[in-house]
């Protein structure tokens, strides 16, 4: 029999043994974790320098993986000075007649371009089986920003395809519009967009005064100059562009015959001026009409009026937009046509495009009118006609005279809706546009499916604001 | 009673507390290493083969004198415990622990009376009914507080080809629960040693022969790169130093004489060297110190002189 102080100098015994036992672990758990990091090191070097090359690696641990199951996992390229060079994203995705891809996707931490993508040849029945293909694929996305999207449609595209965007009719280029009248306040709505691709990317609208000293209204909110009920009107006016970038399309904004929006949340400005000048401006975009030739033409317009250019009547402002406001003048861009009485009414405005159109054909007509009096000797005088009239023109004017129902989207535009989205980004965050090979559409459609999901993780993840 | 009467400290509870206490480093690494899983497989190992003893010995109505505490369950449950993978299904636990106690110990008598080692019986068992349940081994320090495994026995598979020599002496390779680091064993080895309470002729036959045998069986690999990594991986992470130490070194079920038991070391490490690469790790573990068990006494009994043949005296020979 073991006795008591037997008993305590065993269990003694054995906690120094235990002690030991635990000290030596933690000891050999901290070599072999140096160990085991730099082997790691090493293969995810060897693995990961093709797509991105960085002085090392880590593992991404984030819940919001789960959301994103193609998304094996995510690591984090380090350069020397241990600041993050990017990611590497290794990611699966299956394609068409249970074909799956499984890429490993370098994306630039700055400017997310895609630095690399390879291809895990470990699919049990790979969408690229070759090689070339795969090359081909490649170099089409490597070096674009993502999110991307085909921007054409290709002979192999299925129905339910919705990557490609030439079926907008827009071109591309600048286009701007403004208001022919000012405000209450002295302002003058401007709205500017920019087209690519068929797409708009960039929207602005703002207003700038008839009085110089004043400052742009985005400037004149911002600072309490301007004031609006609700947001500052800056940040009502970001977020109209915004929605309509996503929608692609100024009746989907769904303006009330009040001129405010319920679509759009924190807008509660009145959107009419925005409204209008977007639909000119789209408009211009699909005639061709671009930033300079609006300026030329509004610049022309001016000199009818004025008698001299804009320039010399000084009223280009310091922003280089011509200020002039045509409060007095309706009839430039009004559009009116006889009642049952003969009176004439106004039925619709018109932008400068049209003015400028309506001016050249009255213009012709008149030269022709000269050449056939000249021809019959006739003597007369040619009054001008200083109201326009409508035109057998194939654009509609920019201002619709039915508005359709209040609050609530233009039917004609729905069957656009599945054109504003690729892999359910809207098209305006779309950042490249990419040709795909000839033959190799599909693959370069899927890769792109892999890249855009890699780029809604990462939005998810880093907070990206659109 | 009558005389003559042995005076020594080492009893059975006692023998059974320093490979208690000797196990001890191996049950720290697998906690470490293997966290949650650890501890509820070896707690339920323990606690399984303490209570099914306790059960069956009622049951079979031996009689247990009061002030002798049996700790040999503990010890089986946890040699047991630490052969497992740490996937192992729960339900493969309980049968194992089940057929250890009940069948191969009860059965036959009880401690000290059993002829095989319960805890290898039982994991040899464990791995015939459920073979998926050490088909792959969790990656250590991985997963600490996972438990999923002991339901689905599910599991990646560690790639041990890269490991470094500091990783595979630390025990991180990944194997079995307890068996894989060798500087535990060790530990116990030594605490075992100190306390004279391990027959050491058994573990250093088995050895012995692995040793040599190993470069033997594998002559044409062993002197490159890779063969000199899988013998140094094979000695120190594959579990053999375990079975050395806490199987071959059971005064129960192994020959007691140090002929008989460097015998069936040699024995036990020429079947390991036969089975090894043919049958899973666990099976190339445990059927040899099984093999064994069932020759002992036969080894005990020729290693005699004739004129004890016929005397019952195991321990008393070597005490």
């Amino acid at each position: 029999m073991m006795t008591r102080a037997g008993i305590r100098r065993f269990v003694l015994e054995t906690g120094i043994v235990m002690l030991v036992a635990a000290i030596i672990v933690f000891g050999g758990y901290l070599v072999s974790r140096h160990m085991a990091n730099e082997r790691l090191q090493e293969e995810y070097i060897r693995d990961f320098t093709p797509v991105l090359s960085a002085v090392s690696y880590e593992p991404l641990h984030t819940a919001i993986l789960r959301d994103y199951p193609d998304i094996k996992s995510c690591y984090l390229g380090y350069d020397d000075s241990h600041n993050i060079a990017g990611y590497v994203i290794d990611i699966v995705s299956d394609g068409d007649n249970g074909s799956s891809i499984h890429l490993l996707v370098g994306i630039d931490y700055e400017n997310s371009q895609i630095t690399g993508i390879r291809h895990v040849y470990d699919e049990e029945n790979p969408m690229i089986s070759d090689e070339v293909a795969f090359e081909a694929v490649r170099d089409s996305l490597v070096g674009s920003i993502i999110p991307v999207a085909l921007s054409e449609q290709g002979d192999e595209g299925t129905e339910d395809d919705n990557s490609s965007v030439s079926s907008l009719e827009l071109r591309n280029g600048i286009y701007y519009a403004q208001s022919m009248t000012a405000d209450k306040d002295g302002y003058i709505d401007f709205v500017e967009i920019e087209v690519s691709r068929g797409v708009i990317t960039r929207i602005q609208w703002d207003a700038f005064n008839i009085d110089p000293t004043t400052k742009l209204r985005s400037i004149s909110s911002l600072s309490g100059a301007y004031t609006v009920s609700g947001e500052n009107w800056a940040t009502q006016s970001y977020n109209v562009c915004h929605a309509m970038l996503e929608l692609q399309s100024p009746e989907k904004l769904a303006m009330k015959s009040d001129g405010t929006t319920q679509l759009v949340k924190g807008v509660t400005c009145n959107i009419r001026k925005f409204v209008e000048l977007a639909k000119e401006c789209i408009d211009n975009s699909k005639a061709g009409f671009n930033k300079e030739e609006y300026f030329s033409a509004l610049d022309g317009i001016v000199s009818r009026v004025k008698g001299k250019p804009a320039e010399e009547a000084g009223i280009i402002n310091e922003d280089g937009y011509i200020v002039i406001s045509f409060d007095d003048k309706p009839e430039i861009f009004t559009l009116y046509k006889d009642d049952a009485e003969g009176n004439k009414k106004a039925y619709a405005t018109i932008g400068v495009r049209l003015i400028e159109q309506q001016q050249e054909q009255k213009d012709e007509a008149k030269d022709d009118k000269n050449e056939g009096q000249d021809k019959n000797n006739n003597d007369g005088k040619d009054e001008p006609d200083a109201t326009p009239t409508p035109q057998d023109n194939d654009t509609e004017p920019s201002v619709n005279a039915d508005p359709g129902e209040d609050g609530k989207s233009s039917d004609k535009d729905k069957d656009s809706d599945l054109v504003g989205s690729v892999d359910d980004l809207p098209l305006s965050e779309i950042s490249t546009f990419v040709d795909a090979p000839q033959g190799y559409y599909r693959e370069v459609r899927y890769t792109a499916r892999c890249l855009n999901t890699c780029y809604k993780f990462l939005k998810d993840y880093l907070n990206w604001l659109v | 009673m009558t005389a003559p009467f042995i005076h020594t400290e080492k009893n059975a509870p006692y023998i059974y507390l320093t490979h208690l206490a000797a196990l001890m480093p191996c049950v720290v690494f697998a906690v470490f290493a293997y966290g949650i899983r650890a501890i509820i497989l070896l707690s339920i190992s323990v606690a399984g083969f303490m209570l099914t003893d306790i059960v069956a010995a009622k049951v079979i109505r031996r009689h247990i004198k009061g002030e002798y505490f049996d700790v040999s369950s503990i010890v089986s449950g946890l040699i047991f415990g630490l052969l497992l993978s740490p996937q192992t299904p729960l339900a493969a636990v309980i049968a194992g622990i089940l057929f250890g106690s009940v069948i191969v110990k009860q059965l036959f008598g009880g401690a000290g009376s059993n002829i095989l080692l319960p805890a290898t019986a039982a994991v040899l068992f464990v791995q015939t009914i459920f073979p998926s349940s050490f088909a792959e081994f969790s990656k250590p320090l991985e997963n600490w507080f996972a438990i999923v495994n002991l339901v689905s026995g599910k599991a990646s598979v560690p790639d041990y080809s890269e490991l470094s020599y500091p990783e595979i002496i630390s025990g991180f390779a990944g194997s079995l629960l307890g068996v894989s680091c060798c500087l535990m064993i060790i530990l116990g080895l030594v605490f075992l040693l100190v306390k004279g309470t391990i027959r050491i002729y058994a573990p250093l036959g088995y050895l012995v022969t692995l040793l040599a045998g190993y470069p033997l069986t594998h002559i044409s690999t062993v002197f490159t790169a890779d063969g000199v990594h899988s013998y140094i991986l094979f000695i120190l992470s594959s579990g053999i130093l375990f079975v050395a130490v806490y199987c071959l070194g059971d005064y129960t079920t192994v020959p007691s004489r140090p002929l008989s038991a460097s015998t069936a070391g040699v024995v036990c490490g020429i079947l390991t060297l036969i089975l090894y690469g043919r049958v899973p790790d666990v099976t190339m573990l445990t059927a040899p110190v099984v093999a064994v068990n069932f020759m002992s006494f036969v080894l005990d009994y020729f290693s005699k002189s004739i004129s004890r043949r016929d005397k019952r005296s195991r321990e008393v020979d070597v005490l």
